[in-house]
């Protein structure tokens, strides 16, 4: 038993347990722990109030608009047309391409720094990745309406407002993530794979690709996947330079460099002008359950693969 | 091996920035017998025999200079094509690192990496398995992951690894101090089996394996081969001050 100590004179009256803790310990333990214990809860009921906010508001349209018209290929809420698929499109292109070209550049980059650069270029090189995370995604938005569309015009696209143009800056915002968390996954591979695997006459280029990339590939899909993340969810940027055209781009060869219109940029640019209740109003979180349930699925997709990957690392399979 | 392979290191120093690691070392290692480098931690021991495969020269800031000589031909010669000669010179390192794929994968991925031994491949995997007493142990699951055998059968493995590119050389860094004593005397025994095949060269902190392993032996101290000689002289009447009294503190 401990002896009591001063504390006990600010007794709150609870007696303290068998252990000798003093009352005030006990208050403070009980007070943290509840403390903790309602934050968790509150983080819990705050989604769940999300996700009835959303649906609660999304899902009348559903009543309101046959599913027919909503899979149209029109937009245009003023004459009643709530065609989402142009809409959708738009996001996948433009994200699909931002994709395309921000894992491979992220990906290289990030083997580049962890396999090849020297130590001074690493230097250099690293800080400057942090700080194009640091770059608002709004500042983005404008060097690609200020110096890409431009650019993307004169090589003969009728606006330098395109999908591509999206991709691009997209691109950019989604490679700071994907750089350093799979230089990171990289870094963590032991160096004694890749001597093992120069040791038996394998060149650089060799251990990189059959042994030090196997090894880190858990790292490089959760780098990706949350490239690809950032790169759905994103909304003014995009807005700005994708030329908010809510129109079904002709399919062929060009389909890059038209404009379109995202999921989110829909959401932004509409929802100041709609009345509540109203049938548009309630198209609009439709669109934005929508994309919670295309975020949702990349990253369960996300965890389940990285997860597999882990699993199958524990029980030595890799 | 009809061959016998030697090596001849001259005049080798080792720089990492401004640490001079290795002085002016000059030493032949016999053929078909297993040289051991001997002496305290930090004196230079791997950097000695990282030299020898041109692992070495991969860490940050190392320089090089002087000779290394396989079978007279210098391996650090501009002309000198580095995979090949890794290729020639297997490695053991301390603790088994397993690539990540499957255990027929494992041997299999230096012949593949050469285009050797196309055709049969299963066939010069199962004489390596054979070699290093691993094959009736792990026969019946070749396809599983090499990362799922115990630590000592993975270095086995990796023994395994470095013999199917038919090496002329073989070094072992320590390889068996992260190994249990029983795993660590299978090592040992099949070092000695294959010294007849193979020029072999290992570093070691374990006098007592040095003892037990050893024909030749290379005493370095801060960088500097203070003795060198075949083993039982060495061990015996060592001639050198350092060497005896390190010998002795080990020892006594």
């Amino acid at each position: 038993m401990n002896v009591t100590t001063a504390d006990d004179t600010t007794s709150t009256g609870q007696a303290g347990p068998l252990t000798g803790t003093t009352d005030r310990g006990t208050w403070r333990e009980f007070f943290v722990e509840h403390a903790i214990k309602a934050a968790g809860i509150s983080m819990i009921a705050i989604v769940g109030l999300i996700f009835f906010f959303l649906l609660r508001e999304g899902l009348p349209t559903l009543g309101e608009v046959p599913l027919g018209a909503l899979l149209g290929t029109r937009w245009y809420p003023i004459e009643e047309l709530y065609g989402l698929i142009p809409l959708v499109i738009g996001s996948l292109l433009v994200t699909a391409g931002s994709v395309l070209i921000a894992v491979p550049l992220g990906l290289t980059t990030a083997i580049y720094l962890s396999e090849i650069a020297p130590q001074w270029q690493r230097d250099i090189l690293k800080p400057l990745i942090e700080v194009l995370a640091g770059i608002p995604s709004i500042v983005l938005g404008f060097l690609g309406w200020v110096a890409l569309a431009p650019l993307i015009q004169s090589l003969g696209a009728p606006t330098g407002l395109t999908a591509f143009t999206g991709s691009l800056v997209l691109a950019y915002m989604a490679l700071p993530t994907i750089i350093s968390i799979s230089e990171d996954a990289l870094y963590a591979v032991p160096k004694e794979y890749r001597d093992g695997a120069l040791a038996i006459g394998a060149t650089q280029w060799q251990a990189i690709r059959m042994v030090v990339l196997r090894a880190a590939s858990p790292g490089l899909v959760t780098a990706v996947m949350l490239g690809i993340g950032r790169a759905i969810g994103e909304t003014m940027a995009v807005m700005m330079v994708t030329g908010n055209a809510a129109n079904m781009p002709a399919f062929g060869p060009a389909i890059l460099f038209e404009p379109v219109r995202t999921m989110t940029a829909t959401i932004a640019a509409e929802m100041g002008e709609v009345s509540q209740g109203s049938v548009h109003y309630h198209t609009l979180f439709l669109i934005g359950i929508l994309l919670f349930i295309i975020t949702f699925a990349i990253n369960s997709l996300a965890g389940r693969l990285i997860g597999g990957q882990e699993q199958r690392r524990k029980r030595g399979q890799i | 091996m009809a061959e016998q392979s030697t090596l001849q290191i001259t005049g080798w120093n080792v720089w990492y920035g401004g640490f001079h690691a290795l002085r002016n070392i000059t030493a032949s290692i016999p053929a078909s017998q297993i040289t051991a480098i001997v002496g305290p931690s930090g004196c230079g021991k791997s950097t000695l025999l990282r030299s020898l495969n041109r692992l070495v020269e991969l860490e940050e800031g190392a320089r090089v200079q002087g000779e290394v000589l396989l079978n007279g031909q210098n391996i650090y010669a501009p002309e000198a094509d580095v995979t090949e000669i890794r290729t020639r010179i297997g490695l053991l390192a301390q603790k088994p690192f397993p690539l990540p794929m499957s255990i027929f994968d494992n041997v299999a991925y230096g012949p593949r990496l050469h285009g050797l031994h196309r055709g049969h491949l299963a066939d010069v995997v199962e004489q390596r398995l054979r070699q290093v007493h691993l094959w009736d142990e792990v026969k019946d699951r070749l396809k599983r992951p090499a990362a799922r055998l115990s630590v000592g059968q993975q270095q086995r493995l990796c023994l395994a690894r470095a013999l199917a590119v038919d090496p002329d050389l073989l070094l072992a860094d320590e390889s068996t101090s992260a190994l249990d004593p029983h795993s660590a005397r299978a090592v040992e025994d099949l070092l000695e089996e294959l010294k007849n095949e193979y020029t072999i060269v290992i570093v070691t902190h374990n006098l007592g394996q040095a003892e037990r392993l050893a024909d030749y032996v290379l005493f370095l101290w801060l960088g500097e081969l203070i003795e060198v000689g075949p083993a039982e002289r060495v061990f015996g009447q060592p001639t050198h001050d350092l060497t005896r009294s390190y010998l002795e503190r080990r020892f006594g």
